[in-house]
């Protein structure tokens, strides 16, 4: 009888083995679908997740510099998010490059609710802003403008007031000495407007001491800027002053200064503000370079646009102000720019 | 509990049906639920580039558009016309299924641009057709023109897309397939455990289902060897094996008792055999003693009472009766020995020896009798008392010197009747008082004087007759003279 009775006990823990075995498998299973269902819901739709707004505005434009231009977009983009706009880089979502005129098509063919276009002075862009326009879709023009066109508003600098700050710039260094500056500008190509900033470096440089040598530099053409600033640096008459009305060219004239051994014998007064170009201020390789904020033209040129949509209504031109970096302020901007 | 003992009762068969079954429905169960999670994951792998595919198809759709619309421009040509038609409308469906929201993510993006492109580019490929129709050459040229720069874009950007979603896809693909092997890993490694498991249960269950019957088999062996003092362990089960568990248990029992019951008949049978046989046995000793004895008893007693008469008539009184007594004990020997005979009688008989005797040996035996009277019609059996009588002559007087004498009490002592012959010759020694006891002869019985009955053939009869051995004492001290010999006859109730 006892025997029976420990026989059964045994059996009874036998069946609680079993049942503890199935308990574990059944975890297991259970673990392994819900880690492989894990991988794959996610993964599946891990593509679709997204957030949706309400309008769609695209940015366009040819952004030669990166950074400038990214700056640009993120202004755009965090001004648009509280307000439910989506603000798309096209020229950034598309594998080929294309022409701004191409990528105005674009966007008005895509049915766009707003498009911030680089402006570029050209009869082209003017006919594409009028068919956006046409279309209903209100067009704002940043950093240049084209002012034939029915875009609704520019964002922009005073390109005049610039020229006027490197003028004074100029002045400074020059201090009445005998001086050759020679001032890098954009190939503006045929459709010419009078360059304003040049004008506005004139305006202030009106001296017999100071002779100014304007030079353009095509950047369509890739890796252009830095041979000819090379060629300047290296030529008969070394200039004393080079002044830059982009960053790129800043940041080539500062390397190509380093290289040849003409940091002092050079001066450079730049444009906007790289991490690079901060360091150079401080060093005195870089003497000023004249930042805008372009976040702000980002962010100044959606609010714009927005107001536009709401309002059929807005001002024609937007300034974006524009601020002198020197040695004695360069401290505050390694410090908003560490941040 | 409950159901365990239900489950008990249930017959082998069931059992192992029930068991097969289990385990191969538990298998099963998890072969086709890895079965189908495997396949649930290879169906998501497939999912995984239909988006390339559809968007694969969206580009040819939107090619054959521009290809059916150019021919029909180029031909006018009505089944270009048709194709174009037919084409617009699919690829107008198929990029109705795109995703038109602003969105942040660059491929959804990426879907809405090409959503409301591809409107524009059928609106504008539908103005276009319309004008070829209204023959305006000149704004079809330019329509046509702006529809192909849109064509080519819309085709830059699905190719953008495909690309954007074949990256993402990869990605996702290379995940699942992980996903996918990590799952076959596991699924692998759960299918050895379940297996073992499965093996685990199975050997158990059959054991516990097994053992019963094993015990059985091993009980049933050592039956089989002639050994019936095993007892199965009864299971608490009611199938088959139980029953025969039992019945076995019930068999062996059986097989005790009547095993048991013969032995002791066939012992008590042998024992009562036995006791015959002996009895038969001192009988016959006794009978062809006395037949050899017969023939001179007879033809001696019918001599002697010729004798006797002769004597008579001689006028011989003394012989005459000396003759008489002769003829009287011989003729009570042959008469006597198969029938049970009177105290009396038996007295009678030692009369007649002691007096033959004093005749031979010219009165030297002194023959003292006290007997009780009433005890004188005890039965007993014949030739008891004269054999003791004539051993107490023939070894304790006849070696002695001087008067012997012999003494014949007969009194009842508790249940007994006590028959004492006691003498005053040579005595007895232990050696030999110890053998007589045990019933074994130690006269000669071939000397000459004897009867021929001896003490042994007494002691032995008696014992066997009153089925006791407390029949006889022998009294007498080695060394002294004197012996009694006491015989104990039980009184019959």
């Amino acid at each position: 009888m006892k025997k029976i009775r420990k026989k059964l006990n045994d059996r009874e823990i036998v069946v609680l083995t079993l049942i503890i075995v199935v308990v574990l498998i059944t975890i297991i299973l259970v673990g392994a679908t819900w880690y492989g269902g894990k991988y794959s819901t996610v993964n599946l739709s891990g593509g679709e997740e997204y957030k949706e707004y309400k309008y769609h505005y695209m940015l366009i434009g040819q952004a030669r510099d990166e950074e400038f231009w990214d700056d640009i977009y993120k202004g755009a983009k965090n001004a648009g998010i509280k307000k439910e706009i989506y603000v798309e880089d096209l020229r950034k979502n598309l594998e080929q490059e294309y022409s701004t005129t191409d990528m105005m098509t674009m966007a008005i063919a895509a049915k766009v609710d707003g498009i911030i276009v680089e402006g570029d002075e050209s009869k082209e862009l003017d006919e594409m802003i009028n068919k956006a326009s046409e279309a209903n879709i209100p067009v704002i023009t940043i950093l240049e403008d084209n002012p034939q066109s029915k875009r609704k508003s520019f964002v922009g600098i005073n390109d005049y007031k610039l020229g006027e700050m490197y003028g004074s710039q100029i002045m400074n260094l020059a201090r009445n000495t005998k001086t050759n500056v020679v001032v890098l500008m954009e190939d503006a190509g045929d459709n010419s407007n009078p360059n304003l900033v040049y004008s506005g470096i004139k305006e202030r440089t009106s001296n017999d001491n100071i002779t100014i040598t304007p030079i353009t530099i095509n950047h369509q053409d890739f890796f252009n800027s830095e041979e000819i600033i090379r060629s300047i640096v290296l030529g008969k008459e070394q200039p004393d002053i080079i002044v830059c009305l982009t960053a790129v060219d800043t940041i080539c004239a500062y390397q190509v200064v380093v290289d040849y051994n003409a940091v002092g014998a050079i001066n450079i007064i730049g444009y906007y503000y790289s991490e690079d170009i901060l360091s150079a201020i401080n060093k005195d390789i870089i003497q000023s370079s004249i930042s805008v904020e372009t976040k702000e033209i980002g962010k100044k040129a959606l609010e714009t646009l927005f107001t536009y949509k709401k309002d059929k209504h807005v001002t024609e031109y937007v300034q974006v102000e524009s601020q002198l970096i020197t040695k004695d302020n360069v401290s505050d901007f390694i410090k908003s720019e560490g941040k | 509990m409950e159901q365990k003992k239900a489950g008990k009762n249930f017959p082998i068969r069931f059992k192992l049906i029930a068991l097969f079954i289990c385990t191969t429905l538990f298998i099963s169960v998890i072969n086709i639920y890895m079965y189908k999670s495997l396949k649930q994951a290879i169906s998501k792998i497939d999912k995984v580039y239909t988006s390339n595919e559809f968007l694969n198809s969206l580009s040819g759709n939107l090619d054959q558009v521009q290809k059916s619309m150019f021919l029909y421009l180029d031909t006018k040509n009505s089944k270009a016309l048709k194709d174009y038609y037919r084409y617009a409308e699919e690829y107008k469906s198929k990029v109705g299924q795109l995703q038109h929201k602003p969105t942040d993510d660059p491929t959804s993006l990426l879907e809405k641009n090409i959503y409301y492109m591809s409107y524009s580019y059928l609106d504008m490929a539908e103005e276009t057709v319309s004008l070829k129709r209204k023959r305006n050459v000149e704004k079809l040229q330019l329509t046509y023109q702006e529809s192909d720069v849109l064509y080519k874009e819309i085709s830059a950007v699905i190719r953008n897309l495909n690309n954007k979603q074949f990256q993402n896809n990869s990605e996702k693909y290379a995940i699942l397939r992980n996903a996918l092997n990590y799952l076959s890993f596991i699924f692998a490694g759960v299918l050895v455990i379940v297996i073992i498991i499965n093996i685990f249960m199975i050997i158990i269950i059959t054991r516990s289902m097994m053992n019963p019957l094993v015990i059985l088999a091993q009980a049933a062996n050592k039956v089989a060897q002639g050994n019936f003092d095993v007892l199965v362990a009864e299971p608490d089960n009611r199938d088959e094996i139980g029953v025969v568990s039992r019945a076995f248990n019930k068999m062996i029992g059986s097989i005790r008792t009547y095993i048991k019951q013969i032995t002791e008949n066939y012992e008590r049978e042998s024992e009562m055999k036995q006791k015959e046989l002996l009895m038969e046995n001192d009988l016959k000793d006794a009978q062809l003693k006395y037949l050899q004895a017969q023939i001179n008893p007879h033809f001696l007693f019918n001599t002697l009472n010729a004798g006797a008469q002769l004597a008579m008539m001689e006028g011989a009184e003394k012989t005459c009766i000396f003759v008489e007594n002769m003829a009287d004990f011989f003729r009570y020997n042959v008469r006597k020995i198969d029938t049970d005979s009177t105290l009396e009688e038996e007295i009678q008989l030692v009369d007649n020896y002691v007096y033959i005797l004093n005749v031979r040996f010219s009165g030297e035996i002194h023959f003292h009798k006290q007997v009780d009277n009433k005890l004188l019609t005890t039965k007993v059996p014949s030739m008891i008392v004269q054999p003791i009588v004539e051993n107490a002559i023939n070894h304790g007087i006849r070696m002695m010197e001087g008067e012997g004498s012999i003494t014949l009490s007969v009194y009842q002592e508790g249940g007994h009747v006590c028959i004492s012959i006691k003498d005053n010759g040579v005595g007895i020694d232990e050696q030999t008082r110890k053998t007589l006891l045990k019933g074994q002869g130690a006269g000669n019985k071939s000397e000459q004087d004897a009867t021929g009955i001896g003490l042994d053939n007494v002691i032995n009869r008696m014992r066997r007759y009153y089925n006791t051995a407390d029949v006889i004492a022998i009294n007498g001290i080695e060394g002294k003279s004197g012996t009694e010999i006491i015989l104990f006859i039980p009184i019959e109730v």
